[in-house]
């Protein structure tokens, strides 16, 4: 009897031993440091100790034994967050079921992707590695920082990150299962019953247990489900939700589902028409997570606007813009510009869309997001203001460690090499982890679905 | 033995119909003795055991035993004896991990239906598959797998191997390993023990749950937690039944029970470094005995090897070797032959040129073929890293031919790997985390008398072998003088008929199928199944040249109608090449001859 409730606790408990996270120190000195949360402060240093700010001010002492970075005439900011990506992760979609949250990218991290460091020269230092949207319930993320130069997935992971989790609407699960499977769901209908019926699968479990647990007397347990187990953390707030999602109907479905099972940590993503629904966005609590300018490539994407960002803004939704691209993570600065220009957000409002804001929507908003004493020292160093079409970002830095210097960025920086590639003369293929949401599901050329 | 006369009978009628040569026969050389079972190996030189070096020894075995080693032992009637004064005595090898005498699929070539294929497109609900076709075996037992006559096991016994670790092919969970002797007539007569290992792969099925490595971590962690859960209910059950419902019954389920209990090691099949920590990760969470097999790159992740209890068997498939660029520039130069006109392909051509020639080289291309050796170093330094750490290993053999067999040791060797851990490696090691060191591994009384005997110390150049016990059965090996050409060479004809088993690799995934190549009325035709279409479709405009053999075939891309154009390069019974597949960019592929020709008259 006893055995079974510790086998139980251990089911719950999953134990993760953290590697060591490689921690650096460095003195920023002399920059016009944009804090995002404590406004601008000219000629500032900023002191990392031991991978944490420990001090921004004028003239800050430092041990002599610490790396000082001159910033005279930088701009210094936090670090960049891309709270939607598919970087660094071998696989994004087990697009096979329409209800798959017992898979998780944290176990398919590949820490040698070259896209880590191209997002590191775009001054981004963590991202939201995703799983795709073919599923309406797909597998969890993972929060990972750019801590380039390893073979070891742990070092990337962003050690006690919340767990997030992938849900998709609308066009992607219908067109995989419905049209793909002759399955549920075929239509937006079908989407919504989708979420209820694991839910209430997962209550059903999770009563289940919980009888099991209180008296075993002529039961047998029931069946383990690593399925049911992830919903039932979801129904529990565990799990934050973010949802690909665009038009406003089926953003309002989708919180009167979550409403009906008590979940209320939820991030829409891409979020096109949220423009629409902002107050209801707002009155919810729910967050969105946009692109700049970005629609039109399916049916579902026509009615949109590069207002939308603003228009969250100002109704008191948490708006973050991403990226969803190996490319476009590079410069999301330019971005968050645009979201200034179409619908004229201060300086840290648009900042805040690509720092503080996607914290706070992955849950690490009391970690990394602003330059703030007691945070993480996770920062971008850029030659002009980073919403200038002229800036460049010059130096990203990690937990006090230098990733990225535009000054020694080396040609080959590759740390996984093929010892049976073919080098060609020319690049002909040009294999960037653009628009990954869909990978995977489309099965192309030998592959019979 | 009557049927085995009869299809060589009949091969080589169609070699001669064919007006083939004949000499791919001439391989088989070796030779059962089953004339006594009694022994003496006089005046040797014995390699007990790794370091150690006995000289003028002899060696009595005796019904399949070693029965006594020493000095001039006494002949005894009946005794066969082997006068082996220049010669060399080691343990039998043991393959770490192999599929040695489980012949690739049993497939009969034309009109067959990829069986995998086809009925995972029927699943009504691809979500949840049955567990067969989700590649979930583990009840498998590679015992029942196993082919006596399955060439692989005469192949490897020719290198020196006597026993082998061998398992189920399949998906993710194929089924339990088994350790063989490289010797008998049935699966149970080569059978030394069983269920020694449960094996499994990070291997997805298309289609199907679990289609990517996402749905196969995850389904591994189902299976377990419901073993743990299953297993402790069936104890409670067991203890007092009364009152309380039958535990289910499931073949799965309970294939795992001696995993969760700690008798039964899983064998991670676990090559990259990122697959390797994988496994790790798994073990760490589940707390199963681990072995990683076929592994490739630990190089980059020795250290945290070291510090993790997971015993390691280093794959012998070593990346190909620069000579590969040779060949390409060759194909390249020949591709302007025939006059292509696009302008990339021109450009490459000139580039392939400019890598005959180094002192050309675009600065850029140089760097990155440095990068490239580099590399490659790094693969063929692990065995002697992880050796330098003191972390004991293993070989497998999963992937490899045998005849890259001996390319790949030395290739070790001369990054580093000492002759002695290498040997660790092929006996004593393998022994040891198979649980068979109380019979297998060294040379010494009482053990098994599993024994290659050499010219040469073995790891010297130009070692050949020139006998093979196995469980105390004589194999003989025809020893060929220096400087007369065993290698065939270029100017053979090449024999492309046959069924042969071929996979795409398409980024992120590969894809099969079955090549038949036959001669009717004195052509060349073929036909081929992939995993697009069931049925087979026929090729055309089959091109050959040398060892290269080309054709084109027609498929639906999504609607869009295109012509694949295979490219391949045959080398005995394996072929590489590309498919060049338009708009859609070309692929590799390589391919095995699973079947000789049949007999068409």
């Amino acid at each position: 009897m006893k055995k079974c409730g510790l086998l139980v606790a251990s089911l719950v408990l999953t134990t993760v031993v953290w590697a060591q996270v490689p921690k650096g120190s460095v003195l920023i000195r002399n920059g016009t440091v944009l804090t995002i949360t404590n406004g601008t402060l000219n000629n500032t240093d900023v002191l990392i100790i031991d991978g944490i700010i420990r001090g921004i001010g004028k003239e800050l002492d430092a041990p002599s034994s610490i790396m000082e970075i001159d910033a005279t005439g930088q701009y210094v900011m936090p670090g960049i967050i891309d709270a939607h990506s598919h970087i660094g992760i071998d696989a994004v979609n087990e697009g096979t079921n329409p209800i798959t949250p017992e898979v998780n990218v944290g176990d398919a991290l590949n820490p040698t992707s070259v896209s880590i460091y191209r997002a590191l020269a775009g001054g981004v230092t963590t991202s939201h590695a995703m799983h795709g949207s073919a599923n309406a319930i797909g597998g969890e993320c993972e929060t990972i920082k750019h801590r380039w130069g390893t073979y070891d997935p742990e070092i990337i992971r962003m050690e006690d990150a919340p767990r997030t989790i992938k849900f998709a609407l609308g066009e992607n699960p219908m067109r995989v299962h419905g049209e793909g499977k002759k399955i549920k769901p075929r239509t937006r209908m079908g989407v919504e019953q989708v979420f209820r019926d694991a839910f209430s699968d997962a209550q059903e479990y999770m009563r289940d247990w919980e009888d099991y647990r209180n008296d075993q007397t002529g039961k047998a347990p029931p069946r383990y489900s690593g399925r049911l187990e992830a919903l039932a953390d979801i129904l529990r707030g565990e799990i934050i939700v973010h949802c690909h999602s665009y038009r406003a109907d089926e953003i309002l479905m989708l919180m009167d589902v979550l409403k009906d099972f008590g979940v209320d940590k939820i991030v829409f993503q891409h979020v096109n028409e949220g423009f629409k629904v902002a107050p209801e966005l707002a009155e919810f609590g729910a967050m969105a997570s946009v692109f700049a300018d970005w629609w039109a490539y399916k049916f579902e994407v026509y009615y949109s606007t590069a207002y939308n960002a603003a228009i969250l803004t100002r109704n008191g939704v948490i708006t973050s813009i991403n990226s969803d691209s190996g490319e476009l993570i590079r410069h999301l600065f330019h971005e968050a510009g645009k979201a200034q220009k179409y619908g004229g957000l201060s300086d840290d409002e648009a900042l805040a869309l690509i720092t503080i804001n996607p914290a706070i929507q992955l849950g690490v908003g009391d970690r990394i997001g602003s330059i703030e004493e007691g945070k993480e020292g996770d920062v971008a160093i850029f030659n002009h203001h980073p919403l200038s079409i002229y800036a460049v970002p010059q130096k990203t830095i990690i937990d006090g460690k230098l990733y990225f210097d535009v000054e020694s960025d080396m040609d080959d920086i590759r740390v996984d090499v093929d010892p049976e590639e073919e080098i060609p003369a020319f690049e002909f293929f040009d294999q960037h982890d653009h628009d990954r949401c869909m990978q995977d599901v489309f099965e192309t050329l030998f592959i019979k679905r | 033995m009557d049927l085995i006369n009869s299809l060589l009978t009949n091969r080589l009628g169609l070699f001669i119909f064919l007006g083939l040569a004949v000499n791919t026969l001439q391989a088989q050389s070796e030779e059962v003795r089953p004339v006594t079972e009694h022994f003496l190996i006089k005046n040797a030189t014995v390699i007990p055991m790794p370091g150690k070096e006995l000289t003028t020894m002899d060696v009595l075995v005796e019904k399949g035993i070693i029965k006594r080693i020493g000095q001039d032992l006494p002949v005894m009637g009946g005794a066969r004896v082997i006068q082996a004064d220049s010669l060399f005595i080691y343990a039998g090898f043991i393959e770490g991990m192999s599929h040695t005498g489980i012949p690739n699929r049993s497939k009969s070539g034309r009109n067959s239906t990829r069986n995998g294929d086809a009925e995972r497109a029927k699943v009504k609900d691809p979500g949840n598959p049955p567990n067969e076709l989700a590649g979930i075996q583990p009840d498998v037992q590679a015992r029942n797998k196993l082919v006596a006559t399955d060439n692989s096991i005469a192949e490897m016994r020719k290198l020196g191997f006597t026993a082998s670790h061998t398992v189920p092919r399949g998906g993710m969970l194929p089924g339990s390993g088994a350790v063989i002797l490289l010797h008998g007539s049935s699966g149970d007569q080569m059978t030394l023990k069983d269920g020694v290992s449960m094996y499994s792969q990070f291997k997805a099925v298309r289609g199907v749950y679990p289609a990517t490595i996402l749905g196969v971590i995850a389904k591994w962690r189902d299976l377990y937690r419901q073993a743990e859960i299953s297993q402790n209910y069936e104890q409670r059950y067991s203890e007092s039944s009364v009152g309380l419902p039958r535990p289910e019954r499931d073949k799965v389920t309970e294939a795992f029970y001696p995993v969760v209990d700690g008798r039964l090691p899983v064998f991670f099949k676990s090559s990259s470094a990122m697959e390797i920590q994988r496994a790790l990760v798994l073990q760490e969470e589940l707390g199963f005995s681990l072995v990683l097999a076929d592994v490739k790159q630990s190089a980059p992740i020795a250290e945290k090897l070291q510090r993790r209890d997971a015993g390691i068997l280093v794959s012998l498939d070593l990346p190909k070797e620069e000579k590969e660029e040779k060949k390409r520039s060759q194909r390249g130069s020949q591709k302007s032959e025939v006059a292509d006109s696009s302008k990339e392909s021109a450009k490459v051509d000139s580039i392939r040129t400019q890598t005959d020639n180094p002192d050309k080289l675009d600065p850029e291309v140089s760097m990155l073929m440095a990068r490239k050796r580099k590399a490659m170093k790094s693969y063929e330094r692990q065995a002697a890293i992880l050796d330098s750490l003191g972390i004991s290993f293993g070989f497998s053999t999963l992937g490899i031919r045998s005849k890259d067999f001996r390319n790949a040791l030395d290739r070790m060797i001369e990054a580093g790997l000492s002759k002695d851990a290498a040997l660790r490696a092929l006996t004593v090691s393998p022994a040891r985390m198979l649980g068979v060191e109380q019979v297998m591994g060294t040379v010494e009384e009482g053990k098994l008398a599993n024994l290659v005997i050499t010219t040469k110390p073995y790891f010297e150049k130009g070692t050949q072998v020139a006998y093979v016990f196995v469980d105390g059965n004589l194999y003989e090996y025809e020893i060929q003088e220096k400087g007369k050409g065993s290698e065939s060479g270029d100017g053979d004809p090449v024999d492309f008929t046959g069924v042969w088993d071929y996979s795409v690799k398409v980024p992120g995934e590969s894809a099969d199928g079955v090549l038949t190549i036959m001669m009717q009325n004195g052509e060349l035709e073929g036909e081929m199944t992939n995993s697009q279409f069931e049925a087979s479709r026929a090729v055309n405009g089959i091109m050959v040249e040398g060892k290269k053999i080309s054709f084109k075939m027609e498929v639906d891309i999504e609607g869009q109608e295109t012509e694949l154009e295979y490219q391949l390069t045959v080398d005995g019974d394996y072929f590489e090449g590309e498919v060049l597949a338009g708009p859609f960019g070309n692929f590799p592929v390589e391919g095995n001859r699973v079947k000789s020709p049949e007999n068409n008259n």
